[in-house]
């Protein structure tokens, strides 16, 4: 076996040495290296590990980022404000109107700009129901690790109407573009609140009846689950770990009632749901109740949704006024931030930061994994749910 | 109508005063929404933040991101956001150097979370972050020429530019 880091691939990383160690009986064993992906299916996406084994022990853990880097940041300084609404739902691409929400409400952040009632409310309902896209796209993969498969058949049936009802929307499934500066693209087509409602009972449904019995009395499911890839709060809170994982640490922390935006402080429903294991199974139950909690949000959005325009009037030509501004959603994987300078001259953003949660997420990663045995690094890593767009964007 | 711009849950005046009090002239403070924006000296920018971490009115806990801005004129900048989970304080750390000389110091030694994100601003921008524990690039090749989100680095007619 080879030790120079050019046969490893680590660019530029220092070179890993393999010393003997000494196992518990005596033997010696030497250390193993393992490479994980990229084109691994459990790495969701090409994501590559670099794994140190010794014997079933993981030693150390170096993940190879950027086969998806796309120059996200580059493309916002090279397009307009408008233009860059599209771009930035490719970057985490299973809840893309999450995304927009942070890119638009930066730029209106800047600009001042008030949006319309009826458009905050219609943009709480998208951004929950992208929310139950992205965790049901979760739930499914991660069944998948942890070898129970039909929960990713039964994730993808309630997925699929979502959509549906996306494209009746914006027609569009995927890259929505639904977003703009002042409002949103357009107001809902007539009948599909209703269709709308008589989803979130048969969602509901699903989630207590389906999901809860495919996994929760799932023995397999439990034992790979319980106990496994633990964090603690205050390690959670140093490696700048957010969302649904911080929660299940046991940190109360949601940006919809912590840095409250658009409408959300008018809602009674907004209830974070935490766990405070810290383990995978923890952070399950914590998607598992914000779809739930969702559920609730967008009820409580449909009852009280106030009619008129869903567009601010801003002339035809609208102009950022120069200044700067960090505008944060509470994405579906965690804290989604959009840092925009604007220089008040030039009709494309003088620099636009995309903060992706799953990157930061992924951080704790190396911490996790040390001295965890090779059969949980599936489990640990997808319970993290990283999309390798939002990581490498 | 709602107004887009983020709204302080504290009171974020009250807050500037007094990180402005406690930070003295070491740095500039000054407020942009519901932000806390401390302008500091690069010599004095790890006294800052953990001053910023352990002071009680702001204990900022939670590492948030760390942005490069090229301003285009030869300084470039490098601005760390965080907040607090306990105060709902959010500071925005900001510190400047020069093109030529292109060294800030890092924060991993403070927040753990600054690692990866300082290394995507060294990949991008090619600021170099002093003590870092791990410097090197993050998403391009250690052969890719120059770091491409500075105003200098043009990228190809057919891709990023649009034709």
């Amino acid at each position: 076996m080879t030790t120079d880091t050019e046969t490893l691939g680590i660019r530029g990383g220092t070179p890993i040495e393999l010393p003997t160690i000494e196992t518990d009986d005596g033997l010696e064993t030497e250390e193993l290296i393992l490479n994980m992906g990229p084109q691994h299916p459990s790495t969701h996406g090409v994501l590559r590990l670099v794994l140190k084994l010794s014997g079933e022990k993981v030693v150390e853990c170096v993940p190879v980022m950027g086969y998806l880097h796309r120059g996200l940041e580059k493309i916002f300084e090279w397009r307009t404000y408008h233009q860059g609404i599209r771009y930035a739902d490719q970057a985490d691409y299973v809840s893309n109107m999450l995304n927009e929400h942070a890119y638009t409400g930066a730029m209106e952040a800047i600009g001042g700009i008030e949006v319309p009632r009826r458009a905050e409310y219609l943009r709480v309902i998208v951004d929950e129901l992208s929310r139950c896209a992205s965790h049901l796209v979760w739930l499914g993969t991660f069944g998948l690790d942890v070898g129970a498969t039909t929960p990713v058949l039964w994730c993808f049936r309630d997925r699929e109407e979502i959509l549906d009802m996306f494209e009746e929307i914006c027609g569009s499934r995927m890259n929505f573009n639904y977003y703009r500066p002042g409002g949103l693209l357009y107001d809902f087509p007539p009948g599909l609140l209703g269709k709308l409602g008589r989803f979130l009972d048969r969602f509901e449904k699903h989630i207590d009846q389906d999901y809860v019995t495919l996994l929760d009395q799932n023995e397999i499911f439990l034992e790979r689950t319980m106990g496994v890839g633990v964090i603690p709060p205050d390690i959670a809170k140093a490696y700048g770990v957010t969302g649904p994982m911080l929660r299940g640490s046991g940190v109360d922390w949601d940006l919809r009632r912590d840095r409250p935006y658009s409408i959300y402080p008018e809602l009674t429903t907004v209830k974070p749901v935490v766990a405070s294991e810290g383990d995978a199974y923890a952070r399950y139950r914590v998607r598992l109740g914000e779809m739930r909690l969702a559920i609730q949000i967008v009820r409580e959005c449909i009852d009280k949704l106030p009619g008129g325009s869903v567009r601010a009037r801003l002339g035809h030509v609208w102009k950022c006024p120069p200044g700067e501004s960090y505008y944060t959603v509470e994405g579906a994987k965690g804290e989604t931030g959009v840092y925009m300078i604007s220089d008040g001259r030039s009709p494309n953003p003088f620099r636009a930061k995309y903060r992706g949660p799953s990157f930061v997420n992924l951080q704790i990663l190396p911490w996790l994994l040390r001295g965890r045995l090779v059969g949980d690094v599936v489990a640990i890593l997808g319970s993290i749910d990283i999309v390798l767009g939002d990581v490498d964007r | 109508m709602v107004l887009s711009p983020p709204r302080s849950a504290i009171d974020i005046v009250a807050l500037a005063q007094h990180v402005r009090a406690a930070v003295g002239d070491r740095a500039v403070v000054s407020v942009l929404h519901d932000l806390v924006v401390i302008d500091v000296p690069r010599e004095g920018l790890v006294d800052v933040a953990r001053l910023v971490r352990d002071d009680p009115a702001t204990r900022c806990d939670l590492y948030s991101v760390n942005a490069g801005v090229d301003t285009g004129t030869g300084e470039m900048r490098s601005v760390t956001f965080v907040g607090g989970t306990t105060t709902h304080a959010f500071v925005m750390l900001r510190t400047s150097c020069s093109v030529e000389d292109p060294h800030v110091p890092t924060l991993s030694g403070v927040w753990e979370g600054a690692n990866w994100c300082e290394r995507e601003t060294y990949d991008m921008f090619g600021i170099e972050f002093d003590d870092h524990p791990d410097l090197r690039r993050i998403f391009l090749e250690e052969s890719f020429p120059g770091h491409p989100l500075r105003k200098s680095f043009l990228p190809p007619r057919s891709d990023a530019r649009g034709g």
